[in-house]
């Protein structure tokens, strides 16, 4: 008998303690989820033949390869944006313009979001203050803020990075304040009666328990995060992936629409997957252990 | 050396509805340094209160309460407290959960660590330091916190029914464990519980408490190390007769007495 085909041989042939196998109970962790990766595969596979058998006008939807095709061509440097007053740099640099926005909008949201959060949790007068204003921030419609940061900031990256802010913010804060609410108090207790001060309640028991729902909520806010700003480019900013889509449409050139779309979202999709790859890691200490057989 | 003195302490709640209730009436209790004193009585009696009062978790509402006069006035790493309910951080391996109190009072790594690896093995878990305590059984995670505690070096020793929730046999291992641990240093000992034979296998002396209030005070002098058997012996018998009376058992008592 090989030693190879042990696998199939059942239960008799296992030996007393086995040694690590593959895990049975379980599919195999990916990186991905892979029914995601066979609905993105159908959804371009319906792209393609909506546009291939001319079932929808190329005008209305550009065939997926015209689409990379833009996207190639214009990515590093575009004469054609920057006749549109996009700068020389091309789809790369507008991206990164929303990306920058993006990122440090949710850094500053984090700790504004987590601080005054955990606060809110410990503080019953803080709560009461901080409640109504959070509560009330969320539910104010983008479109009544927006005008505001554009007069209060005009057309810069502040405009567009203190709405992200806001709406993250919210979020975050929400998210925080729950998770140290429920974090069970017994922790708490066992941290004082072994000697940690409240600086080290913060960061070994608050911060470390609360993390798994406080990830939860700045993935949200990321998702959230990419639409919103380019929305709040169209209100006024220098360049960004929204002021392209927005002069594209102007011209209905609906390639470099979807270009520019597609571009968003793969980069949207690459930030979720590192985000949480990196929040995974972060919280291995809640992943079930492993169960080895034969 | 580690005296605990109560005097007059007094604990009063208010409840939600807005009822005052008053879980420690008028307290005074000396526990002598190296005494290992267990506290047993109805569930609601105050007994959990109490410890927590002398872990300085809760503010007694009045009354002085001190470790070698030297008044308690919050918690302190010297008072270490082993929990009835979980208490170990998942968030950190098993040897970072012994060692974390070091690591609060600045101990260097290599030393804390050495000291953690140390209990670990005495508590009979020396091949699980690297592990979460996700992949650890409920006994095991005991085993973790009973570490935890006494590699704070504490003085004194609070434990809350800490044995409560495991099985029979594990129950009897633990024991044997926190009797080893405790019997090196001796620090003085308040164990609570709602188990009779748990306090008769353990205690120097046992107190009962109910509706808030000392009720019975009793030395046990049996010999160590304990065994089931000297739970039989006569002393032994007299003294839970008198403890399951207290617990409100006594028709169980009278029938037992009643036969020669």
């Amino acid at each position: 008998m090989m030693v190879g085909a042990r696998a199939e041989d059942g239960m008799e042939q296992a030996p007393v303690v086995a040694p690590p196998q593959k895990p049975v109970w379980g599919a195999p962790r990916l990186p991905f989820d892979p029914l995601g990766v066979v609905g993105l595969l159908a959804l371009m596979a319906l792209w393609w033949a909506l546009s291939a058998f001319r079932i929808v006008t190329p005008l209305s939807l550009p065939p997926p390869g015209a689409v990379a095709e833009a996207i190639a061509s214009n990515f590093f440097a575009s004469p054609y944006l920057a006749n549109y007053h996009l700068g020389d740099g091309g789809l790369a640099s507008n991206l990164e313009y929303s990306i920058v926005n993006v990122v440090v909008a949710l850094f500053i949201a984090c700790a504004l979001g987590i601080v005054a959060g955990f606060a809110s949790a410990r503080f019953d007068l803080f709560r009461a203050l901080a409640d109504p204003l959070m509560l009330t921030a969320g539910t104010i419609p983008i479109l009544v803020t927006a005008p505001f940061f554009l007069v209060w900031f005009g057309v810069s990256r502040s405009a567009q990075v203190a709405l992200l802010i806001l709406y993250d913010v919210t979020i975050v804060y929400l998210f925080a304040q729950r998770a140290a609410t429920n974090l069970d108090s017994t922790y708490i207790a066992a941290g004082r009666t072994l000697g940690a001060g409240p600086v080290r309640l913060i960061f070994d028991v608050y911060l470390k328990g609360a993390l798994p729902e406080v990830f939860g909520g700045i993935r949200i806010a990321l998702a959230g995060a990419w639409g919103l700003e380019a929305f709040s480019e169209l209100l006024g900013a220098p360049k960004g992936i929204g002021r392209v889509i927005q002069g594209m449409a102007a011209d209905m050139d609906t390639q470099m629409i979807f270009a520019a779309v597609a571009a968003l979202s793969i980069v949207a999709f690459v930030f979720d997957v590192a985000v949480d790859a990196a929040f995974g890691f972060l919280t291995r200490w809640r992943r079930p252990p492993r169960a080895f057989g034969g | 050396m580690a005296e605990v003195q109560l005097r007059n302490v007094r604990q009063v709640f208010r409840r939600s509805g807005g009822a005052l209730v008053e879980a420690v009436s008028d307290v005074s209790l000396t526990i002598r340094a190296h005494e290992f004193v267990c506290v047993i009585g109805p569930s609601g009696c105050g007994k959990t209160t109490l410890l927590q009062l002398v872990a300085g978790l809760i503010p007694a509402t009045s009354g002085q309460m001190s470790v070698d006069d030297a008044a308690i006035v919050g918690p302190s790493p010297e008072r270490g407290l082993v929990f009835q309910r979980d208490s170990v951080f998942p968030w950190m391996r098993a040897i970072d959960n012994v060692s974390y109190g070091l690591k609060c009072r600045g101990v260097d790594k290599a030393k804390r660590l050495e000291i953690a690896r140390s209990y670990l093995r005495r508590v009979g878990l020396g091949d699980v330091e690297t592990s979460w305590p996700r992949e650890l059984s409920g006994g095991m995670l005991k085993r973790v916190a009973v570490a935890t505690v006494f590699a704070n070096s504490p003085r004194v020793l609070l434990m809350d029914e800490p044995f409560g929730a495991l099985d029979y046999v594990t129950k009897l291992q633990l024991h044997q464990v926190l009797l080893d641990l405790w019997g090196q240093h001796r620090q003085t000992v308040l164990f609570v519980t709602h188990d009779v034979d748990e306090a008769m296998l353990l205690a120097d002396r046992i107190i009962v408490m109910k509706g808030g209030r000392i009720v019975d005070d009793r030395s046990i002098g049996l010999a160590r190390p304990r065994t089931v058997e000297s739970l039989a012996m006569p002393e032994a018998i007299a003294h839970k007769e008198v403890l399951l009376k207290h617990l409100g058992l006594g028709a169980l008592v009278q029938q037992q007495a009643a036969s020669p």
